[in-house]
C-alpha cells in the first residue's frame, strides 16, 4: 500500500461485540480498540467469557453481533499476523520440540531448511536451545509454555493472543517468564492480549487491563497502567507497583 | 535381583503344575486303566510324543492357519483403517452408516459362518473372510473413535495457522488417533488366529490332504486322537502368542518415544 500507515490507527477494534451461545450472552456489547504496542491484560472472574473474548479476536469464534476487525481485516483474514497461546501449552505429543516449534511454518508451507533456522532462533531466544530433540513428557510444566510461545513467535506474529498461559506454574516460573515475555516484546514490539487471574501479573506486563465483570461479561473498568515502559524484576519491590496491584485487585473484587 | 526373579518364579510354578497334571494323571490311570487314561488326561511326555510324530502334518495346518490368519488380520487391519477415515470424514456419513455397522458387530461370526460357506464355498477363501469379519469391527471401532476425539484446543492450533483440512487429517488427526488405531489392531491381532481356527471348524477342508488347525481338530476329535489333540492346542497356543507379539512389538516401535500407554508399561 502506498499511504503510509497512521501510528494511531487501531490494530485491534472491537465495536459493539456481543456473543450468545444458544440464549445465554456471555459477552455483551464490547467496545475497545488496541494500538500497535499495547500489552493489553484481561482479568475478571472463572466463566466471565475471557477465552470467548480472545477467541473472538482470533477469529475461532465469530461475533453474534458487531464487529471485530484486526488491521481492518476480519479476524479470518488475519490470521497470518496473529499467534494464539493455549492454557496448557497444547503441543504435539509426537513431534519433539524442534518440529512442535516449526509446526506453524510447516503448516504454512516453509521450506524444511528455513523453517529449521527460525525455529532454532526463537527456541534460543526462549532458552530452550539445549532442548531441541526432547518430547514434550520430557520437559516441566515452564518449559513446555516455553516451546509453546517459541512456536508461536516463528511467524513473527504482529498480534499475540495468550489464554492464562502461566495460570499452571508456580509463582517463581511465571515471574520469570513474564520477564522473559517483556524483553522479547521489547525486541520484536509487537501487540498483545493476555489474559491472567492475577492482578500482579497483570499489572506488571500490561499498559492496560480491562476488568470484566460475569453474567453477562461486560466491561466494568479498564485500567492505565502509570508504570514505565522498561520493566524488570526490581519494578516488583516498588511501592508504586504494589499500590497499583492493590488498585487493580480491588477492581476485580467490585466487577464479581 | 528381579530379573532373576522374573525367570525363576514361570519356572518353578511351571514345574508344580506339571507336577500336578503327572500326579492327576497317575492317579486316573490307577483307577480306570492306562488306556483310559490316554484319552482322557494324557502324560504330558505323551503329548511331546505326539507332537512330534505328528509334526509334518501339524506344521502344514499351523501354515495355513497362519496364512489365513494374516491374510484376514491384514484386509481388517486395512478395511477397518479406512471405513474409519470415512466415518469421521462428516457426520452425516459416520450417523448414516455406524447403526448398521453395530448391527453387523452385534451378530455372532459363528452364525454367519455357514453363509460365507453358502457364498464363498469351502476353505481359505471363507476362513479369510471369517477372520476378517471378527477383526474388522474392533479396528473400526478404536480407530473412529481416536480421529473424532481430536483434542479441541489443537484442533484450534491447526485453525489459527490457516491448516488445510489435508494438513489438519495428516498431521493431527491420524497421528492423534494412532494409539486408539493401535489398540483396535491389537484386538483383531489376537482375535485373527482364533478366527482362522473357529472359521477352519466352520469351512475347513483338506485340500491337498491337510486342513488348518481347525480341521486337524476335528479330525482328531473323530479318531479319539487326545494326545495329538492336546498337541494341536499346544500349536494353536504358539501361533497365538507369535500373532500377539508381533502386533505388540510393531505397538511398541510406534509410541515408544511418546505415548503414556508404553511408557507406563516401560517403567514396570
Ligand atoms: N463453545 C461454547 N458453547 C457454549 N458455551 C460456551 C462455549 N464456550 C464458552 N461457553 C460459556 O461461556 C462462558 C464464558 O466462557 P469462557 O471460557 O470465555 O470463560 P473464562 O472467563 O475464560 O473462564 P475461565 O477463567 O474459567 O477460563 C462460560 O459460562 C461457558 O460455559
Ligand atoms: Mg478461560
Amino acid at each position: 500500500m502506498l499511504i503510509p500507515p497512521n501510528p494511531d490507527t487501531p490494530l485491534v477494534k472491537i465495536e459493539n461485540a456481543s456473543k450468545c451461545f444458544g440464549d445465554t450472552i456471555v459477552l455483551d456489547r464490547i467496545n475497545f480498540s488496541a494500538k500497535k504496542g499495547d500489552f493489553v491484560s484481561l482479568v475478571g472472574p472463572s466463566g466471565c467469557g475471557k477465552s470467548t473474548f480472545l477467541k473472538l479476536i482470533a477469529g475461532l469464534h465469530l461475533a453474534s453481533e458487531g464487529s471485530v476487525t484486526i488491521d481492518g481485516l476480519d479476524p479470518k483474514n488475519a490470521r497470518e499476523e496473529m499467534a494464539f497461546i493455549f492454557q496448557d501449552a497444547n503441543l504435539l505429543p509426537w513431534r519433539r520440540v524442534l518440529s512442535n516449534v516449526e509446526l506453524s511454518s510447516q503448516l504454512r508451507g516453509v521450506s524444511k531448511r528455513k523453517r529449521q533456522e527460525t525455529a532454532r532462533e526463537v527456541l534460543e531466544l526462549v532458552g530452550l536451545s539445549h532442548a531441541l530433540r526432547h518430547f514434550p513428557w520430557q520437559l516441566s510444566g515452564g518449559m513446555k509454555m516455553r516451546v509453546s510461545i517459541a512456536r508461536a513467535l516463528t511467524l513473527s506474529p504482529k498480534l499475540l493472543l495468550l489464554d492464562e498461559p502461566f495460570g499452571a506454574l508456580d509463582e517463581m516460573t511465571r515471574d520469570k517468564l513474564n520477564e522473559d515475555l517483556l524483553r522479547i516484546k521489547a525486541r520484536d514490539g509487537w501487540t498483545a492480549f493476555f489474559v491472567t487471574h492475577s492482578a500482579a501479573e497483570a499489572v506488571f506486563l500490561s499498559n492496560q487491563i480491562i476488568v470484566l465483570s460475569a453474567k453477562p461479561g461486560r466491561i466494568a473498568e479498564v485500567i492505565n497502567v502509570k508504570l514505565p515502559a522498561f520493566r524488570d524484576a526490581d519494578l516488583r519491590e516498588t511501592s508504586e507497583y504494589l499500590r497499583q496491584v492493590a488498585n487493580v485487585s480491588r477492581s476485580i473484587r467490585k466487577a464479581h | 535381583m528381579n530379573k532373576l526373579k522374573a525367570i525363576f518364579l514361570p519356572f518353578i510354578s511351571g514345574i508344580l503344575l506339571l507336577g500336578i497334571w503327572y500326579s492327576v494323571a497317575f492317579v486316573y490311570a490307577k483307577n480306570e486303566g492306562y488306556e483310559v487314561q490316554r484319552i482322557v488326561i494324557p502324560f504330558p511326555h505323551q503329548i511331546v510324543e505326539a507332537l512330534w510324530d505328528e509334526r509334518a502334518i501339524l506344521w502344514i495346518a499351523t501354515r495355513q492357519t497362519a496364512f489365513a490368519a494374516l491374510v484376514g488380520f491384514i484386509a481388517a487391519v486395512t478395511f477397518g483403517y479406512v471405513l474409519s477415515m470415512l466415518l469421521a470424514s462428516a457426520v452425516w456419513v459416520k450417523r448414516s452408516l455406524y447403526p448398521w455397522i453395530l448391527v453387523l458387530q452385534m451378530t455372532p461370526v459363528v452364525v454367519l459362518a455357514p453363509i460365507f460357506v453358502l457364498w464363498i464355498g469351502q476353505g481359505l477363501p471363507s476362513i479369510t473372510a471369517i477372520t476378517f469379519m471378527i477383526g474388522f469391527f474392533p479396528v473400526v471401532a478404536n480407530t473412529t473413535m481416536g480421529l473424532i476425539s481430536t483434542d479441541r484446543n489443537l484442533i484450534e492450533l491447526f485453525e489459527m495457522s490457516n491448516a488445510s483440512k489435508t494438513q489438519e487429517i495428516a498431521y493431527l488427526r491420524v497421528p492423534y488417533a494412532m494409539p486408539y488405531f493401535l489398540t483396535g489392531m491389537k484386538i483383531a491381532g489376537t482375535l485373527a488366529p482364533i478366527g482362522a481356527i473357529a472359521g477352519d471348524l466352520f469351512a475347513g477342508s483338506s485340500q491337498g490332504g491337510v486342513g488348518g488347525i481347525g480341521f486337524m481338530v476335528i479330525l482328531y476329535n473323530s479318531q479319539v486322537k487326545v494326545p495329538e489333540l492336546f498337541a494341536t492346542a499346544f500349536v494353536a497356543c504358539f501361533l497365538g502368542f507369535i500373532f500377539v507379539g508381533c502386533v505388540n512389538w510393531l505397538h511398541w516401535m510406534l509410541l515408544k518415544n511418546w505415548h503414556e500407554s508404553v511408557r507406563a508399561t516401560d517403567i514396570e
